[in-house]
């Protein structure tokens, strides 16, 4: 079974994300903000990690993305930023800090288990 | 809570809190939080306040009590603990005693520093001019003159601008590194003039981000640094050192001279002894301290003083990681509304998938 973390602050957000991708069977993990998100992507090594871009704390989605990309053990996960910030300079830090895709705010459910279906067969088995 | 009911009390001018029996918000208005600095998810501290939550969200609170927070000779700040909505709830009412004295206060305090500041000047240059143009250390004069005073004007349109707005509406996204550097490249002529010695320590490219509006906070942080700069003696050094303690970064201006004596900064609110008489605080250190409160107050931070024996540290602290106001929340919440529509259509389209499939399964 596939394994997916949800970074995202918002309990409501995270439950939501995680009811649109029970149906695909997928073991998900949580975290509520950018260092546990880092603590747990260590932990669990998931296939694929879903990341809010702003978030209380420490970190926030960017910089988590970048500490995922510049980690040998951790760099192959594809990163999906999650975000209502959609400016070109936006985009481009998004590409700068390494992630494999960059997902509007609002987005459907079914743009989401799209997305998250096109990564995870993307990758090497 | 309902979005509608959110709204309105949101907009309230007394803070509210709601809060649970173990002390956890589960709402804060806007004013609470910029009275008391507590946000949803955080917890009352120990005391008071927190024993009357307890009680009253038990069904055991008596009479709401008036309980003073803090109090100061510009006015007090008390909260009332009430039964909430439901039980296992409280809401605590936040309330800043003594509010139209200050500003009457302070608008009596405004007179004076258009008179004083701006009009006074403007008076001796029309004077001045009328006897022929100055040349050499006069004309120099003059002109450092207006300058003042077009910089006091503009910080008075600012403060104006920011009062009554409640948010900037803006998420850019601050690294606070980038920002101290653009401060120092416009404010070192200053401090070299000055010789006056400035390091900035644990603010670094990978510190949090802070999310809000470049410009404004450039503003504030700006200011400050040149108020410290200004009340530094010669061969004095300012440090700005940048500290993170859980979601807020702390930055800690050390200088014990920064802005004016506290005695006199106290009074801040009140009319000074006359222009040029001893411990009469100049216009511009009194509103440039105000605008850099009111720059940081509405990206959810506070400005403080801080007392270390004879010195005296200013503390600016800043929500990192997102940004402050509620309309990233709106946001989500729009965001979920839509997910929920979403994956009801969902759930929909997939359980006729399963019935048609079943019954293709089941067709001899």
């Amino acid at each position: 079974m596939k394994r997916i973390l949800i970074v995202e602050d918002h309990s409501d957000i995270r439950g939501l994300l995680r009811l649109a991708l029970d149906f695909d069977t997928f073991e998900i993990h949580e975290a509520n903000d950018g260092r546990g998100g880092l603590k747990t992507c260590m932990a669990v090594l998931p296939d694929l990690v879903l990341l809010d871009v702003m978030m209380p704390g420490e970190l926030d989605g960017y910089q988590v993305c970048t500490r995922i990309k510049a980690n040998a053990a951790l760099q192959h996960i594809p990163v999906v930023l999650l975000t209502a910030r959609n400016s070109v300079a936006d985009l481009e830090m998004g590409q700068r800090c390494g992630a494999d895709r960059y997902l509007i705010k609002p987005f459907s459910p079914q743009q989401l288990i799209e997305v998250v279906e096109h990564l995870l067969a993307s990758q090497p088995s | 809570m309902n979005s509608a009911l959110s709204e309105i009390l949101m907009g309230m001018s007394e803070g509210l809190l709601v809060v649970a029996g173990d002390g956890q918000i589960r709402f804060a208005n806007s004013a609470a939080q910029r009275l008391v600095g507590l946000r949803r998810g955080g917890h009352i501290p120990p005391g008071q306040v927190h024993r009357s939550v307890e009680a009253m969200a038990a069904g055991k609170g008596g009479d709401p009590a008036l309980i003073t927070l803090k109090e100061s000779a510009s006015g007090a700040l008390k909260a009332k603990v009430l039964p909430g909505l439901q039980l296992g709830e409280a809401i605590v009412l936040i309330t800043e005693s003594g509010r139209e004295a200050l500003v009457q206060r302070a608008f009596d305090n405004l007179l004076t520093v258009i008179g004083s500041d701006l009009r006074d000047p403007c008076q001796r240059l029309a004077d001045a001019l009328e006897h022929g143009p100055a040349t050499g250390a006069g004309l120099a004069q003059q002109l450092a003159s207006v300058k003042e005073v077009a910089e006091l004007l503009s910080k008075l349109i600012d403060l104006g601008q920011l009062w009554g707005s409640e948010d900037f509406r803006a998420e850019d996204r601050i690294m606070l590194d980038v920002l101290l550097q653009e401060i120092w490249s416009e404010v070192s002529p200053l401090a070299v003039a000055k010789n006056v010695h400035v390091a900035i320590h644990g603010v670094t490219p990978d510190s949090a981000p802070v999310y809000g509006s470049q410009v404004w906070l450039k503003r504030a942080l700006e200011e400050c640094l040149r108020e410290a700069i200004q009340a530094a003696p010669r061969n004095a050094k300012v440090e700005i050192e940048g500290r993170q303690v859980g979601e807020r970064m702390m930055l800690v201006f050390r200088n014990a001279g920064l802005y004016a004596p506290s005695d006199s900064r106290h009074k801040s609110f009140l009319p000074g002894p006359a222009p040029g008489q001893p411990g009469r605080l100049t216009a511009q250190a009194v509103i440039g301290l105000n605008l850099c409160k009111r720059i940081i107050e509405l990206h959810g931070g506070s400005l403080k003083e801080e007392r270390d024996f004879d010195q005296l540290d200013f503390v600016i602290d800043l929500p990192t990681g997102a940004p402050y106001q509620t309309a990233h929340a709106e946001l989500d919440l729009s965001q979920a509304q839509r997910y929920a529509e979403d994956i009801a259509r969902l759930l929909s389209s997939r359980k006729k998938q399963r019935q048609t499939d079943a019954a293709k399964e089941q067709a001899p």
